[in-house]
């Protein structure tokens, strides 16, 4: 499903974030990609989305190499990925609703499947009843959820979600982290950066341990070990 | 197709709202400017009608010697409106002439003059004709027709009333009213297409958030890009009403002073901005909407980075 080909990354002019990086990523997947800060799992994560491209190496989504992947096609990649980030990136002058549908009008969709598709994935996350609130009026799980519909309003076979829970408390984020779950159960790979080490212990699914641009682990049913 | 305009001019329409004060700047400049070209075009309107009213007094006389037989005169007459460049001819016997003067003279009062023409016996006044030509660049050679040796002996003298001094000033003149107007109106133009590139650029800051979280879930571009070229294009409409709203009242209160002033050639402004009124203002737009149309790709290239 997501295949990084001997990828290295270097911002110009001369800052190395990734250094030849081989991963494997399966269909369905839940994988936790775990290291310190600045240690390089943006820029990985970035890359899937084509807001980086890689220095050397390719990058293969299905069967699509989007390595050097054209500008125009690239709305047509970030609609297959759902992204989430520690800061929700919610607009504050739109309700749940219009900011959930706003991924769906910029994308051309139709009235119609505006209404049907925004409710659903509200619901998903359990927010049907919010849907006319601002993000002011929410909690921070519950902004983080808005962003996770928005995510999910395509359909992503895959989600990346950047440290998601970083600004939330640990019962907050255990449910963030239970909604993710329930996500990757019905199918969408699931990349979850973090360095919160309970959650990751907790879930034991496959780890990726990434320090100074260099994967040093990639454990399935793995421990945080930094 | 349809949902996606319509998006698109919400789109814009909220840009245009949410930097209001931005957006009224931008459209006094454009008006402005607008008003600048639309000044132009009325001097060069109103210099034109004065070459036109002074081209049409321009004229040649020929005076005949007392001794010209009249079929001769008429003869002459009709060689000359036969001519290519002559627009009309108008002869004035000694007699009409005669009463002509007399008339003149009597509605002026002027008593002595009109009691000792009275005293001739015979008729002092010269047989005449007037010419006009079809075109002020014809009269040398009507003139020259005139010169020929076998009417030497009939004609007394050849007047070219030209007032070619007045003309050439009013060509410099014109000539001036060119080269000032375009000078100010590049200017205008330069500081419209200037504002309308930096509006377009705090647009894309003021909307960082929201074309971040677009490009995020994978917005087209064309919902990224279009708006930010309709707004621009918002602030070409908007400026050309407001420079119509103005400048209508205005060529009201002038236009009873241009009409008057060029006695016998009626001069109506109102009545020349209302017929050539698509062809005035539709280009001023289409002008601006094509500089504002680049300025903001000038705009989105440079700052919307994907
Ligand atoms: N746009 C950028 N330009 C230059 N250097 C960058 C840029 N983004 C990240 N970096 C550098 O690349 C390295 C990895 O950053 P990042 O991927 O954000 O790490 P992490 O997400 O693991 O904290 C860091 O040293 C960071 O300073
Ligand atoms: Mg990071």
């Amino acid at each position: 499903m997501i295949r990084f080909e001997n990828v290295t990354k270097i911002y110009p002019p001369n800052a190395p974030a990734l250094k030849e990086i081989d991963i494997n990523i399966s269909q369905g997947e839940f994988v936790f990609i775990v290291g310190q800060s600045g240690a390089g799992k943006t820029t990985l994560a970035k890359m899937l989305t084509a807001e980086e491209r890689p220095t050397k190496g390719r990058i293969i989504i299905g069967d699509w190499d989007i390595t050097k992947i054209h500008r125009r096609d690239i709305p047509l990649l970030r609609r297959q990925i759902g992204v989430i980030f520690q800061d929700f990136k919610l607009l504050p002058k739109k309700t749940v609703f219009e900011n959930v549908a706003f991924a769906l009008e910029v994308c051309g969709a139709p009235m119609s499947r505006i209404k049907t598709v925004v409710p659903q994935v509200l619901k998903i996350v359990g927010l049907e009843e919010k849907n006319h609130r601002y993000p002011r009026q929410l909690s921070g799980g519950e902004q983080q959820r808005v962003a996770i519909a928005r995510a999910l309003v395509h359909r992503p076979k895959i989600l990346i979600a950047d440290e998601p829970t970083g600004d939330l408390d640990a019962i907050t984020a255990k449910s963030i982290v239970d909604l993710l779950t329930k996500i990757n159960e019905f199918g969408t790979t699931l990349l979850f950066v973090t360095h919160n080490r309970d959650i990751v212990n907790m879930l034991k699914k496959r780890v990726i341990t990434v320090e100074g641009g260099a994967i040093v682990a990639d454990k399935e049913g793995g421990k945080y070990i930094l | 197709m349809f949902v996606n305009i319509i998006r698109v001019i919400k789109f814009a329409f909220q840009n245009f709202w949410r930097n209001f004060w931005l957006s009224i700047v931008t459209i006094s400049i454009i008006t402005l400017s607008f008003l600048s070209v639309n000044f132009f075009i009325f001097t060069n309107a109103l210099v034109d009608t004065a070459m036109h009213a002074i081209e049409q007094r321009v004229n040649i006389t020929v005076n005949f010697k007392t001794s010209a037989p009249e079929p001769s005169i008429l003869a002459l007459r009709d060689v000359v409106a036969k001519s290519e460049y002559v627009d009309n001819v108008e002869y004035i016997s000694k007699q009409s002439a005669f009463e002509r003067f007399r008339a003149k003279k009597e509605k002026e009062g002027n008593v002595i003059i009109t009691e000792s023409l009275d005293q001739f016996e015979e008729n002092p006044l010269f047989a005449s004709l007037l010419i006009k030509a079809k075109d002020i660049h014809y009269y040398p050679a009507i003139t020259q027709l005139l010169n020929q040796s076998q009417y030497e002996n009939i004609i007394e003298k050849t007047n070219l009333n030209d007032k070619s001094i007045v003309i050439s000033k009013l060509n410099t003149l014109k000539e001036r009213v060119k080269q000032v107007g375009l000078v100010i109106n590049l200017f205008f133009g330069a500081i419209a297409v200037l504002i309308v590139y930096n509006t377009i650029r705090i647009t894309i800051y003021t909307r960082k958030d929201e074309i971040g979280i677009m490009k995020l879930v994978g917005g087209s571009n064309w919902y990224i890009r279009a708006p930010l070229v309709l707004e621009s294009v918002i602030y070409s409409f908007v400026a050309i009403v407001l420079t119509i709203v103005i400048i209508y009242p205005l060529l009201g209160v002038l236009q009873p002073y241009t009409s008057n002033y060029f006695d016998g050639q009626a001069f109506d402004i109102l009545a020349y901005f209302s017929n050539n009124f698509f062809t005035i203002f539709g280009y001023q737009l289409l002008a601006s909407v094509v500089l504002n149309m680049a300025s903001s790709a000038l705009a989105i290239g440079r700052y919307l980075k994907v």
